[in-house]
């Protein structure tokens, strides 16, 4: 990092894409606003930690993970939606295929189900298909290995496909 | 996604799914109040990382002023020091491992600093105490003791040298100086700082003294009559010098005697300075009545020391001359009220028939009855 005015430029420059990247981690545009918040204190605090070994992107994405943990760790979240194996099924029988109608309003359902997945998952799932993450960029922001990211995002898909099911035939269609 | 995973169908129409996806849109608001917030905290922290580099310049040059001053006091420290009490307070015992009670010689500090006053605490501390006090005796580890027994050794070796300098030829002196100066170094390594300071003191201390002891050393086929020949010929520096290392007691009586003998007001304020310090006292006071022309006048005048100790010490000087000049010298100064007190101490001290008669006279007067009290009262809190 060269100065404290370079990192002003490069903060402002980031800032909607890291409040785009916290929406879709949070699904909620107040809770995003809060942790993107409390991420440019963490960046405020600890910016000469950067040694320019990722792009600034990357990192700034990385502290607001780290930032979206703590809080989760805080607020100690419910066993289920830790719990990485727990899949909670809908009953594809009693869920009617939407109609064309409703069709505007699957967008918000797909997008509440992606950030309903465990962190995890939601972080790999996130980053990958919607902020077009290599998985190599993936593993390292996430630090952990490219083997992890492909059976996280393999588990991610899975789950999406089960709680999606009922629509998936729309979608061919 | 296609490339990373085999795919059927469901997976196709998940990805389309996927693409799908739609999440609250930021709004503009939020990221005017983030940016607005940001700026806010940068400057609370570039604020902060401005403060800490001025602390950071402002305690660099506090230490380098603390550091300079340091320097500065420790280099106008006078190169005369009043002897450590040991030196001369033992008789006829081997006193070469004594350290050196003579500090700053060659280190460019003036010589004609006359001995007008006690040297400081501080200045005790840090160059006349001897290595083996100054050390924690609350540390008495393997390396301690190893280092403390190197110090010494090295002490006890340069006064061996500086001792028999004057008996040994030029050329074996050179070898031995060179020697020891190749052991002090390797021991410096191994010493504490303190003693470090003080070996480096010894060095130069006493390759001055070598030098002087070299060239007498032509003319004088024995250490007694190097020391006549400092007495005789050598400057008030190396009078101390060598009476502050002199194991022999015949001989330091005779460099006393020169001392006294100079009557100058910095002999005597030297000679002073030994019978102030209790240890040397008996010794120093014996020799006064074998100078010839005792510097009386001299004496008298430290009565007016602002130097308590030297003020004493002169007291006691003329208190225990039996001369009847002194009596009748302090007796004329007991007109001068600077000298009064101090001289009816010296007489109440003078044991002589001439002094109690003075002393009578002055009871009976009563300009100076009130003085003669205050002087009895002096000598019996002192004796207590």
């Amino acid at each position: 990092m060269a100065d404290s005015s370079e990192l002003d430029r490069l903060v402002n420059e980031q800032m909607p894409a890291a409040l785009r990247f916290a929406v879709r981690l949070t699904a909620d545009r107040e809770a995003a606003e809060d942790l993107v918040q409390d991420a440019l204190l963490r960046v405020a605090r600890g910016w000469q930690k950067f040694r320019g070994d990722s792009t600034f992107r990357t990192w700034f994405f990385r502290v607001l993970i780290n930032v979206l943990r703590d809080r989760l760790r805080q607020q100690s979240l419910d066993a289920a939606s830790l719990d990485d194996t727990a899949l909670d099924l809908p009953d594809t029988k009693t869920v009617e295929p939407p109609t064309a109608a409703a069709a505007s309003e699957l967008a918000d359902h797909v997008a509440a189900e992606v950030s309903r997945l465990p962190p995890r998952q939601r972080e790999v799932m996130v980053l990958v298909a919607f902020e077009g993450l290599s998985i190599a960029e993936t593993a390292s922001l996430l630090e952990i290995t490219e083997q992890n990211v492909h059976a996280t995002l393999f588990a991610a898909r899975t789950r999406l496909k089960l709680r999606l099911a009922p629509y998936l035939g729309f979608a061919e269609k | 996604m296609n490339e990373r995973f085999p795919h059927d169908d469901r997976d196709a129409a998940l990805d389309r799914l996927l693409s799908e996806a739609r999440w609250p849109e930021p709004t503009t608001d939020q990221i005017v109040r983030l940016r607005d917030r940001w700026r806010k905290l940068n400057r609370a922290s570039r604020r902060r990382r401005q403060l800490l580099t001025a602390l950071a310049v402002a305690v660099a040059a506090s230490l380098l002023i603390v550091g300079s001053w340091n320097s500065w006091w420790l280099n106008r420290v006078p190169n005369v020091q009043i002897p450590p009490a040991r030196e001369l307070a033992r008789d006829g015992e081997d006193e070469r491992a004594v350290p050196s009670a003579i500090a700053g010689q060659g280190r460019g500090v003036g010589r004609q600093l006359p001995l007008v006053r006690e040297p400081t605490l501080y200045e005790r501390v840090v160059l006349t105490r001897p290595i083996s006090i100054r050390q924690k005796r609350a540390f008495p580890t393997t390396i301690a003791k190893r280092k403390s027994a190197a110090a010494a050794e090295a002490r006890a070796n340069w006064n061996t040298l500086l001792a028999e300098a004057a008996l040994i030829t030029p050329e074996e002196l050179a070898r031995r100086t060179g020697r020891l100066t190749t052991d002090a170094i390797r021991y410096q390594q191994q010493l504490w700082k303190s003693a470090q300071r003080h070996t480096e003191r010894l060095i130069v201390d006493t390759a001055g003294a070598i030098r002087r002891a070299r060239e007498l050393s032509f003319a004088s086929y024995s250490h007694a009559q190097a020391v006549e020949s400092v007495a005789q010929q050598g400057e008030l520096q190396d009078v101390v010098n060598w009476l502050v290392r002199e194991p022999d007691r015949g001989l330091r009586r005779r460099l006393l005697v020169e001392l006294v003998s100079r009557g100058n007001d910095e002999s005597v304020g030297i000679y002073l300075a030994f019978v102030a310090r209790p240890e040397c006292r008996v010794e120093a006071l014996s020799v006064l009545p074998d100078v010839d022309q005792p510097p009386i006048a001299v004496i008298i005048a430290y009565l007016g020391s602002s130097n308590v100790p030297l003020r004493n010490a002169a007291a006691l000087a003329l208190g225990t001359s039996s001369d009847p000049e002194v009596v009748r010298a302090l007796a004329s100064s007991l007109d001068d009220a600077r000298l009064r007190q101090p001289a009816l101490v010296a007489l109440l001290l003078n044991r002589t028939p001439q002094a109690a008669a003075v002393l009578n006279e002055a009871r009976e007067d009563i300009y100076l009855v009130a003085s003669v009290r205050a002087a009895e009262f002096e000598l019996q809190y002192r004796n207590n």
